[in-house]
């Protein structure tokens, strides 16, 4: 085999290198374990008693079950199409050569370095009733632009918009796949007589499956808690539970404990799927 | 015309020209080796033939049928990669299967020929492995076996042996000949190694910058290089800058090298004389009477390599370094750095290039 895996590490060594992983867990307990165990600890609070009246809540009102619908419908909606989009465009990125390659990846992830709020601003300027593209149409087809933006206000808007961070991540995690992949597989293939859609079928798609499905469980996460994209475009106006998180500690009537434990069902919500999704699809493609 | 023809066929990648007007005739049915060192050209020779990509001028023939014009099925040629390329998630018995799966083969002969090719190639019982659970020279085999079950016209070998170990690969190599003649697949087979390379071809074809500086039967391209470069890469040899003063005599660093020279030749041109080590004779000092012997020079041992049955030494004449092979024997082991001694090239076996 060409590839050989790495040297093992002997007893001794690995015990040793324990002690490198000890920043990394400390930055994971700090930054992540500790405010979530405070976040949990207070949604278990109500007017200063331990009760689930919090959980409660969300679970009998309209409001709450419907952000968590409208949440799941566009993150789904968007990871399905970011990672359909992002495959495709991640495999002519490659083909291009290293140069262009270089080029294009850096373009690629200029839009991963905004903050969530310039996206969002910078679709109402592209997009907007007054954004110069909505002008440009509405010169050219005479359309109403304050009918033609206004669905960058609704969820659908924010497919777009959250596509446009989301497919760079995509194309990022492929590139890595498609560097890593053995090309003489797709001349073997060829040359065995396979045509071009079992060659994807049985030989290409195997090879990318892991980085597809890690990648668009990224992509999924990251709609899931997405916050400042849809804010900046629709303030409050789309009812998803990074959202109603904000009303909750923002507004007139501060409701911490409502807020806290959406955080813990959005948590638990989006790392579930994730996890099953991964379990059912890294199986069945490690071996056919 | 030739089972395989290329004809003035070209290809450049960017700046770098990796084929230039090669031509290449291969007879049906026999083993051509295509000799030469890295960047040479053999993979873009192979990869022209396949399909995988057009050469920029020049024409395929692949049966006295136009390749260009065919696609890479239609050529219907098995190819084995350096690094085997072996489908990593299907079995032995998939990968062997996914050429006759591909063109449509009933389950039956599928079934049959890949147990008939894994009974062949020794690895029947391997058939439900993975590739990652095999040793190299096992992949080996299966790559093998896949690229036969198409049965193709033509079987391409690159460097089929080179990620082996010694033992394994002087094993495989004759398995492959002995694989080869049974089948009588035309095959060409890409080596670096021009031992691999003399041992197991019907031809041999010495390739430089793009192009074959030589193509001939094995012991023909080892006894008659037909130019430096051919000489130097399949041998190791002694290569000596002479020039002509009559048609019996050189002149070599000064010295009279009696050697019938090419005829055609002015005097006081320039010409190489290959000299193989073996043809080097090596003498103590008094062993052997100074005068009145030809080809006789005198020199300093500079270095010895102990080879097992032979050894070779390093003489320097003036300042020129001539390697010599002898039988190992006490005499030679107690040579010392610094000893003069006496060298007589054989000049009847030596060969003058121009
Ligand atoms: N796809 C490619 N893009 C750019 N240059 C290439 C490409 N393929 C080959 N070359 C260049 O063409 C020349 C010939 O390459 P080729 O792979 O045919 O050599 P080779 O004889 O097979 O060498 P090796 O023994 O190292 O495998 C080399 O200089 C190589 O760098
Ligand atoms: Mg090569």
């Amino acid at each position: 085999m060409g590839k050989r895996g790495l040297r093992p590490v002997k007893m001794g060594e690995r015990r040793y290198l324990y002690l490198f992983l000890i920043p990394l867990i400390m930055i994971i307990t700090l930054f992540l374990l500790v405010p979530l165990i405070f976040v949990l600890r207070d949604s278990l609070l109500s007017q200063g008693r331990l009760s689930l009246a919090n959980y409660y809540a969300i679970f009998t009102k309209r409001l709450y079950l419907s952000s968590f619908k409208t949440s799941l419908l566009l993150s789904l909606t968007t990871t399905a199409i970011g990672t359909l989009i992002g495959i495709p465009l991640s495999y002519v990125i490659y083909r291009r050569g290293p140069r262009a390659q270089d080029l294009l990846l850096s373009l690629t992830s200029i839009p991963l370095v905004f903050s969530g709020l310039v996206v969002g601003f910078s679709f109402i300027v592209i997009l907007g009733s007054s954004g110069f593209i909505t002008l440009i149409l509405k010169k050219l087809f005479n359309i109403n632009p304050v009918e033609f933006s206004a669905f960058l206000f609704t969820w659908k808007g924010l497919v777009i918009a959250y596509l446009y961070f989301l497919i760079p991540r995509m194309i990022l995690t492929m590139t890595a796949a498609w560097a890593s992949f053995d090309w003489n597989l797709l001349d073997a293939a060829l040359s065995l007589g396979a045509s071009y859609t079992l060659t994807f079928r049985k030989v290409i798609l195997p090879a990318i499956a892991p980085s597809v499905i890690a990648g668009s469980s990224l992509l999924f996460a990251v709609s899931m808690g997405a916050f400042g994209t849809a804010f900046a475009l629709t303030g409050t106006g789309v009812n998803i539970v990074p959202l109603l998180i904000y009303t909750h500690i923002s507004e007139v009537g501060i409701e911490l404990g409502r807020a806290d434990a959406l955080a813990i069902l959005l948590t638990l919500l989006t790392t579930s799927i994730v996890m099953i999704y991964e379990r059912l699809f890294v199986r069945r493609s490690t071996r056919v | 015309m030739g089972y395989i023809e290329l004809r003035n066929v070209s290809k450049r990648f960017g700046k770098v020209v990796a084929l230039d007007n090669l031509n290449l005739s291969v007879e049906k049915g026999e083993l051509l080796t295509l000799l030469g060192p890295s960047g040479c050209g053999k993979t873009t020779t192979l990869r022209l033939i396949a399909g995988f990509m057009k050469p920029d001028s020049g024409e395929i023939y692949i049966d006295g049928k136009n390749a260009l014009s065919m696609s890479i099925k239609e050529r219907k040629i098995g190819i084995v990669f350096q690094n085997y390329a072996l489908f990593p998630n299907l079995s032995v018995f998939e990968n062997v299967a996914f050429g006759l799966r591909a063109r449509g083969e009933s389950e039956r002969k599928i079934r049959d020929k890949v147990q008939q090719l894994l009974e062949m190639i020794g690895i029947a019982d391997k058939a439900s492995s993975l590739p990652s659970e095999l040793s190299g020279g096992q992949q080996q085999r299966v790559a093998l076996a896949r690229a036969l079950a198409i049965e193709p016209k033509v079987l391409l070998l690159d460097e089929p042996l080179s990620a082996l170990d010694a033992k394994v690969r002087n094993m495989l190599r004759f398995e492959i000949k002995r694989i080869q003649r049974e089948s009588g697949v035309t095959t060409i087979y890409v080596t670096h190694d021009q031992e691999e390379a003399l041992s197991i071809s019907d031809r041999v074809a010495v390739m430089n910058k793009g192009r074959i500086e030589q193509l001939g039967a094995p012991a023909e391209i080892y006894l008659n290089p037909s130019t430096k470069f051919v000489a130097d890469f399949v041998g190791v040899n002694n290569f000596l800058e002479a020039v002509t003063w009559n048609g019996e005599t050189l002149l070599w660093e000064g010295y009279q090298l009696k050697l019938k020279t090419p005829v055609g030749l002015t005097p006081n041109s320039k010409v190489t004389v290959v000299i193989r080590p073996e043809d080097v004779l090596l003498f103590k000092l008094g062993e052997i009477p100074e005068e009145g012997e030809e080809n006789l020079f005198r020199g300093r041992v500079s270095g010895k390599i102990f080879l097992g049955p032979i050894t070779r030494v390093a003489v320097k004449v003036k300042e020129k370094v001539i390697l010599s092979d002898s039988i190992s024997s006490e005499k030679i082991f107690s040579l010392a750095e610094g000893e003069e001694v006496m060298v007589k090239i054989d000049t009847s076996k030596a060969k003058v290039i121009t």
